[in-house]
């Protein structure tokens, strides 16, 4: 289970996670069954973690 | 502020939103629905059919128009394993806008970028833009040789990744770009 907590922005919503890697990251729920949002969340976390294992440091 | 959603939009709001992001009556005079201002709240060319209907619900003003050339994205990403396209620059230049009340704002371009990660491809976008984080950025738009693309901040993942960098993640399941050196423009849109 992924925690989060959420932040409303006019008609949108966001889940806000602390990252194991100390970044933070926003991402959008609004129009998302609930029961998708872990799934959701996993896939974005996935992907971050994707690309910063192949990103070289700032120029 | 946005432009009305729902009820009646008229060409003064418009007009009027489109010179500053505000609807507080500051502008007069003669206008046209195919002024620049006007249209480039939805991106569209000189004398192209525009319909009312396309303003509803336009939030944002664009702030900053760049000329860029598709490229292989080796910049960032030198390692990387999977398939990229996209656009690198050093340096984006900065802006100062008076929607945002003259706030200055330095960024450095990093990178706008798609991603094949199947099933999370997407348009990934980076910045540096300081101690600014999550600059107000309504949306970008980006017109390339395959078509014109709007992507707005509400429907972004966005990351910050410390040092002042910057992402913002759209599901994008194509590489929007054309080949490389072909042409792309990307405009911001910020708004309060």
């Amino acid at each position: 289970m992924i925690e989060y907590t959420e932040r409303q922005d006019g008609p949108h919503l966001y889940a806000c996670i602390d990252l194991a890697d100390g970044c933070y990251m926003e991402v959008p729920i609004h129009g998302i069954d609930a029961s998708e949002i872990q799934q959701k969340l996993q896939a974005e976390i996935d992907f971050h973690n994707y690309m910063m294992a192949d990103m070289p440091p700032d120029p | 502020m946005a432009l009305p959603s729902t009820g009646p939009i008229t060409l003064y709001q418009m007009k009027d939103y489109a010179n500053d992001g505000n609807l507080d009556s500051d502008v007069s005079g003669t206008m046209s629905i195919n002024d620049a201002d006007v249209r480039s709240l939805i991106g569209k060319t000189a004398n192209s059919p525009i319909s009312f209907s396309e303003f509803r619900g336009v939030a944002g003003v664009p702030a900053k128009q760049i000329n860029i050339t598709v490229g292989v994205g080796t910049y960032f990403y030198a390692t990387w394993s999977g398939q990229q396209t996209g656009v690198t620059l050093p340096d984006l230049g900065s802006f100062t806008t008076s929607i945002l009340n003259n706030f200055y704002l330095p960024i450095n371009w990093r990178g706008l970028f798609h991603i094949k990660n199947s099933p999370n491809d997407g348009l990934f976008l980076r910045l540096n833009q300081g101690s600014n984080s999550d600059f107000v950025v309504r949306k970008i738009t980006v017109l390339t040789t395959l078509g014109f693309y709007t992507y707005h901040r509400s429907d972004a993942t966005y990351t910050n990744l410390g040092s002042g960098n910057h992402s913002w993640k759209w599901t994008q399941a194509n590489t929007i770009f054309g080949a490389n050196g072909s042409s792309a423009t990307v405009v911001w849109f910020v708004g309060t």
